[in-house]
């Protein structure tokens, strides 16, 4: 068995295991990809992990986003290949993991990792799910509320370095680096003043159909009520352009988030999982 | 005449001649930031009003009572009113310095001018209707107007603070630098209208604007003229603070052009490339330095890569590009040479 980086060349032999959500992620910038291939050139294992933080003097934190072996052995081998940084230089100072099953939380247990098991950061719902809910109620927005689609090139990026000036990139730490086409642009959102963007509310549709909300952010003397006013426009778009079991996972690692999910969903739970985190170095 | 009032001309004349002053100076130099100067001028208008009205009211002895002629009334109703709308033209200031948003200001003018054209309307209108029926009621219900009156300078004066408060909560330290100088001017002009009265709250206002007007002009002769990027002076001072409080000024990046000319017309499109809270400041005349207050190596890629895509055939190049936080020595020595402190 070998192991190798998973690349633009080798993608589509790895396609089955990666599912077609991570392998259109690893096609961002800080997405790292391991395969492994067996003595008969067929792919077996996949490992997929995103950077955080390598742009910072805070140190690089690595998310272990995918993690397929088909035994222990392919598990060894990526396993061996990331910790010894055989194909990325990158510097990692720590490793994280989720997973919903004990047995894997098993095998990075057997690596140095430490378990948890706790309520998933992630919550997962439908589009259903918010549709009983005060935030779909029909409401009149203000026009300073624009969809995506209704930027041009200049004044999306103006936005994404207004933002990244202020420290702000919610789930994306490639947000630079991302078209305004990687989002849902029919659903995403902004506020407006002076023919200045000062709140985003960006959802990307992955290819699998999945709706996952990645930046959410208004600044401004008036960025509260800019908030729920995207938060009120995008919903409503949502429901006239997707089924009500569209899925999607809401992240709810900011208190910030935390706080507006308990807002519209207060009773919502994230799933059981196992994570835990690995010193590097 | 007595002595009071006496002191009481003495006084407004002083302040109306500051004043004048202020305007004359404020219309002559024509600053960049065009709505900001009309906003000043219109205060320093209110304020001359608000002089002529005081030396009047103290010089005729007006009055509000139930004994006074109609004149006496509107006169020193209007004097009250006016210390009112400076304070919400003020409130307008405080907020477009803050934002340069005309649209935050548009958006909820009806909402901050209204309780003032209503108490104002109100006030008259009881002013003159029981004027000399010698009711006590009736000059108390005129009391509780003007009370009304003072308590929305309260109110204006709030907003104000908490602006301010606001932008610096979501700015920072860096970002919080460039309206620092507001701080104190609010607070004095907002305690000089609610506790001063007469001749003494115009002549504090008028020394109040008279020093921000000089805060206002040292930014201006630390601006380049032509372009309105910052100057070399200024940037000293920016990186001093930033040393002082210990917070980061971020990234570096430094745009070369062919000649001065091509700089002075790329000018107007560099503002559009370059994020909010950045300073630009001409370090040559065919230079331009970028400061951002964050260190995202992404943000200054962004920058680079737009102002490659715009700059045309102005011969522009990227001559040099630091993370201010790794303090390496190429990037102290860049800073030395262009910024010795």
């Amino acid at each position: 068995m070998k192991v190798c980086a998973i690349n633009e060349e080798n993608m589509d032999e790895f396609a089955s295991i990666l599912g077609q959500d991570m392998a259109a992620d690893l096609e961002r910038v800080f997405f790292r990809g391991l395969g492994v291939k067996n003595e008969d050139d067929r792919a077996v294992g996949a490992l997929v992990y995103e950077l955080i933080g390598s742009e910072s003097d805070q140190g690089t934190k690595s998310f272990i986003r995918l993690l397929n072996s088909d035994s222990s052995e392919t598990f060894g081998l990526m396993e061996k290949a990331y910790s010894h940084a055989e194909f990325y230089d990158d510097k990692i100072d720590q490793s994280f993991y989720e997973v919903s099953d004990e047995k894997s939380a098993g095998e990075y247990k057997s690596v140095g990792f430490s378990v948890e098991n706790r309520e998933s950061d992630h919550l997962r719902i439908t589009l259903g799910d918010l549709a009983g809910t005060e935030f779909a109620k029909k409401r009149k927005v203000p026009d300073h509320i624009r969809y995506l689609d209704e930027l041009s090139l200049m004044e999306y990026r103006s936005a994404v370095k207004d933002f990244l000036a202020k420290g702000q990139k919610g789930m994306l730490e490639d947000l630079a680096y991302l078209p305004s086409s990687w989002f849902d642009r029919d659903i995403s959102v902004c506020s407006t003043a002076d023919d200045r963007v000062d709140g985003m509310f960006l959802v990307r549709a992955t290819p699998s159909g999945v709706l996952i909300p990645m930046l959410y952010y208004a600044y401004g003397p008036y960025y509260a009520k800019n908030l729920f006013f995207m938060l009120f426009k995008s919903i409503e778009r949502a429901m006239d352009k997707y089924p009500a079991e569209t899925p999607i996972v809401i992240s709810r690692i900011k208190k910030a988030s935390r706080d507006i999910v308990s807002k519209i969903l207060p009773t919502a739970r994230g799933d059981n999982v196992f994570c835990g985190v690995r010193q590097e170095t | 005449m007595t002595s009071n009032v006496l002191i009481t001309i003495i006084c407004d004349v002083i302040s109306f001649i500051i004043t004048a002053w202020l305007l004359f100076l404020n219309v002559r130099h024509g600053k960049k930031h065009d709505t900001l100067d009309r906003i000043f001028s219109g205060m320093l208008i209110i304020i001359l009003i608000l002089a002529v009205m005081d030396a009047v009211v103290a010089v005729f002895g007006f009055h509000v009572g139930y004994d006074t002629s109609i004149t006496e009334m509107l006169f020193a109703t209007g004097n009250e009113t006016m210390t009112t709308v400076l304070c919400l033209v003020w409130m307008i200031y405080v907020n477009y310095r803050l934002y340069h948003s005309r649209d935050y200001i548009m958006r909820r003018f009806l909402l901050v001018t209204m309780p003032l054209i209503i108490i104002l309307v109100l006030t008259m209108v009881s002013s003159v209707i029981f004027h000399g029926t010698g009711v006590l009621k009736a000059a108390r219900i005129t009391a509780v107007f003007f009370f009304a009156l003072v308590a929305l300078r309260f109110i204006y004066f709030l907003v104000s603070v908490f602006r301010l408060y606001q932008y610096k909560k979501q700015s920072g330290t860096m970002r919080y630098f460039k309206i620092s100088f507001l701080v104190i001017p609010v607070i004095v002009t907002g305690l000089l209208g609610l506790f001063v009265d007469g001749a003494f709250r115009v002549t504090g206002y008028a020394v109040g604007f008279g020093l921000l007007y000089l805060t206002i002009y040292r930014e201006q002769i630390l601006t380049d003229p032509v372009t309105g990027f910052y100057s070399g002076r200024y940037s000293k001072r920016l990186i001093a603070l930033s040393e002082k409080n210990d917070v980061s000024v971020g990234s570096f990046m430094c745009f070369k052009f062919s000649d001065a000319a091509a700089l002075e017309g790329f000018a107007p499109k560099l503002a559009g490339l370059i994020s909010q809270d950045a300073y630009v400041i001409r370090t040559q005349p065919d230079e331009v330095a970028v400061l951002t207050v964050v260190s995202e190596k992404s943000l200054v890629h962004m920058i680079i890569e737009d102002v490659r895509a715009v700059s045309g055939e102005s011969g522009m190049e990227v001559c040099a590009s630091y993370d201010l936080r790794q303090k390496d020595e190429s990037a102290k020595e860049f800073l030395t040479r262009h910024f010795p402190l």
